[in-house]
């Protein structure tokens, strides 16, 4: 296995911890209840389903 | 070898019996296979002891539409369809007791409005000025002559429709209400809570909570005031009338057979294999089923890529629409419409929406906003004489995470038929003759919709249009998809645009993709 297949195998981590961390982030940095977090976890959700759901 | 059919339709409701009749108009074997001893799917009623309840749909907004669908099939719609118009549109039931009749007259409903609030009877012109304008915009699309069904897919010829000068006056509205939340469009032309309620509770039928409804659900009350219909003989008169128009045209079709699975060979839907072991062949397969039955039970997960698999099983369903179901042994005083709203303060009901999504909580039936249905209020042949049906439409979540709805759904039924007796049917407990409980999970396998969602996939922005499965599938070829879970979605006459799309896009199809 060479380096650039190991660094592709764990790109679904790497992007999902990105996306963890900026969800945090924003959690703690504008204080957000927890109905304003489920709706920011939605919309991530959402955003990262898009390019897929055209595609059915 | 030569295929048995021309196209097999998945499913006798109102999408796949369009289908039907258009495709067999244009000389095709079509055969519709319908899983149910009934027609009409979600659109229908089913007798018990001659007390005859609508399974889901309700009514019809605007029956233009269909006027325009039988011009497709060179019928008159007056020889299959006899409608009654529904007015007053809604009783409104208040938590203190009063109650209120919507009527359908524009001014007479100016005058309820001032009885409650007369600082919003402005409001109200205001709103019935702005929505008058997209009204408009129906009206005049409806008015041009169609094209040929097969010029229904080109999106040139569509537009050339579409585009007149009302649709130019509804732009700025249509933007307005797009992008703004239902909940806030309302704030904008109501103040009175009681009025905001009135005219903000339509949300239910996109499944969704008002603050993330889109505005264009704000249209539905004064599409109310121009027209529900509702057909003489309940909901189950329009795919009674399609299937008689579709068996005249030459398609078959067959009640109590339930399609285990696709016949896919090479990737491509080829036929389809019914619950007793027979195998039918075709050209091309129209499933009206919900995109979650269709892709991951009949097509089956073996057969698509793991992406796929993945977002169609998460992409949201709508809310449930369970439901109670009850004939009654004399008619009761109380009910005043063919639908009633038992509202409850705003800030209420949004707790149930908070429930609803996050703790999967079933609350008090005091706590809950009903919808009562009466089909005998306008048709009294649907119950025996003397007798009423009533039916109770709520919100519940399809998982409960304290309970089991087969073992609570009877029980939770009478709490909800004692409170509604106590509110304002008083008699309605002692008047019952016979319940149905009908929760989610019952609905979803009565119906075979996914969580018991009959509205199909939830109708927010980033799940419409492009966002919906496609009419033609992306992923099996010769597969096409109508219903619910398809554009434009919600309602009857929505499925019956999928209908319509599907048979479009087929005729389109047939020599450069289907040959």
């Amino acid at each position: 296995m060479d380096r650039s297949s190991v660094t592709r195998g764990r790109a679904p981590l790497v992007a999902a911890a990105l996306a963890g961390g900026l969800l945090v982030g924003f959690a703690v940095a504008f204080h957000l209840d927890e109905e304003s977090r489920r709706r920011l976890r939605k919309a991530f959700f959402e955003l990262q389903e898009l390019p897929f759901r055209v595609l059915v | 070898m030569a295929e048995q059919y021309d196209v097999i339709v998945v499913g006798a409701g109102v999408s796949g019996l369009t289908a039907a009749c258009l495709l067999s108009k244009q000389g095709m074997r079509v055969v519709v296979l319908e899983r149910l001893e009934r027609l009409g799917g979600c659109c229908s009623n089913y007798d018990v002891r001659g007390f005859r309840p609508e399974v889901g749909a309700i009514f019809v907004i605007g029956h233009e539409f269909y006027y325009k669908l039988f011009e497709l099939l060179d019928l008159r719609l007056e020889d299959y369809l006899d409608w009654k118009v529904i007015d007053p549109v809604y009783y409104v039931y208040f938590e203190d007791g009063s109650a209120y009749p919507l009527p359908r007259d524009i001014d007479a409903m100016a005058e309820v409005v001032r009885s409650i609030s007369p600082e919003d009877v402005d409001g109200y012109y205001r709103y019935c000025r702005d929505m008058g304008k997209l009204f408009d915009v129906y009206l005049a699309f409806l008015r041009r002559p169609l094209p040929a069904l097969q010029d229904l897919t080109s999106i040139a010829k569509l537009a050339r429709l579409a585009a007149n000068r009302e649709l130019l006056y509804a732009i700025p509205v249509n933007l307005k209400l797009l992008f703004r939340n239902m909940d806030r469009c309302v704030r904008g032309y109501f103040r009175h809570p009681r009025i905001q309620l009135m005219f903000g509770w339509e949300n239910l039928y996109a499944g969704l909570p008002a603050h993330r409804c889109t505005g264009l659900f704000t249209a539905m009350a004064h599409f109310g005031r121009m027209g529900y219909y509702y057909p003489r003989g309940g909901m189950i008169a329009i795919p009674t009338a399609l299937a008689r128009i579709a068996e005249g045209l030459g398609a078959e079709i067959r009640l109590g057979a339930e399609v285990k699975s696709l016949i896919v060979k090479g990737g491509e839907a080829r036929g389809v294999r019914l619950a007793d072991g027979t195998a039918l062949t075709s050209r091309a397969v129209v499933s009206t089923a919900h995109s979650r039955v269709t892709y991951l039970k009949l097509v089956g997960e073996e057969n698509l890529p793991s992406w796929a698999v993945r977002t169609i099983r998460r992409q949201p369903c709508s809310i449930p629409a369970p439901l109670i179901h009850m004939g009654l042994s004399r008619k009761l005083e109380g009910i005043g419409a063919h639908m009633s709203l038992v509202a409850n303060p705003r800030e209420q009901v949004d707790n149930i929406w908070e429930d609803y999504y996050d703790r999967g909580l079933l609350y008090r039936p005091a706590d809950g906003a009903y919808l009562l249905v009466c089909p005998t209020f306008d048709d009294p042949g649907l119950a025996p004489a003397g007798k009423d049906v009533l039916s109770v439409f709520y919100i519940a979540p399809y998982r409960l995470r304290y309970h089991d709805w087969d073992r609570i759904a009877v029980d939770w039924a009478w709490e909800v038929v004692r409170f509604l007796d106590h509110r304002c049917l008083p008699g309605l407990a002692d008047a019952v003759e016979w319940l149905d409980s009908v929760p989610p999970t019952e609905l979803e396998r009565r119906l075979n919709v996914a969580e018991g969602a009959f509205f199909g996939i939830e109708m927010s922005l980033t799940n419409m249009g492009p966002f919906r499965p496609n009419y033609r599938s992306r992923l099996v070829p010769r597969l096409y998809l109508a219903g619910q879970c398809t554009n434009p979605g919600l309602g009857v006459p929505g499925a019956m645009i999928s209908g319509v799309a599907d048979a479009a896009i087929i005729l389109n199809d047939w020599t450069r993709r289907l040959g």
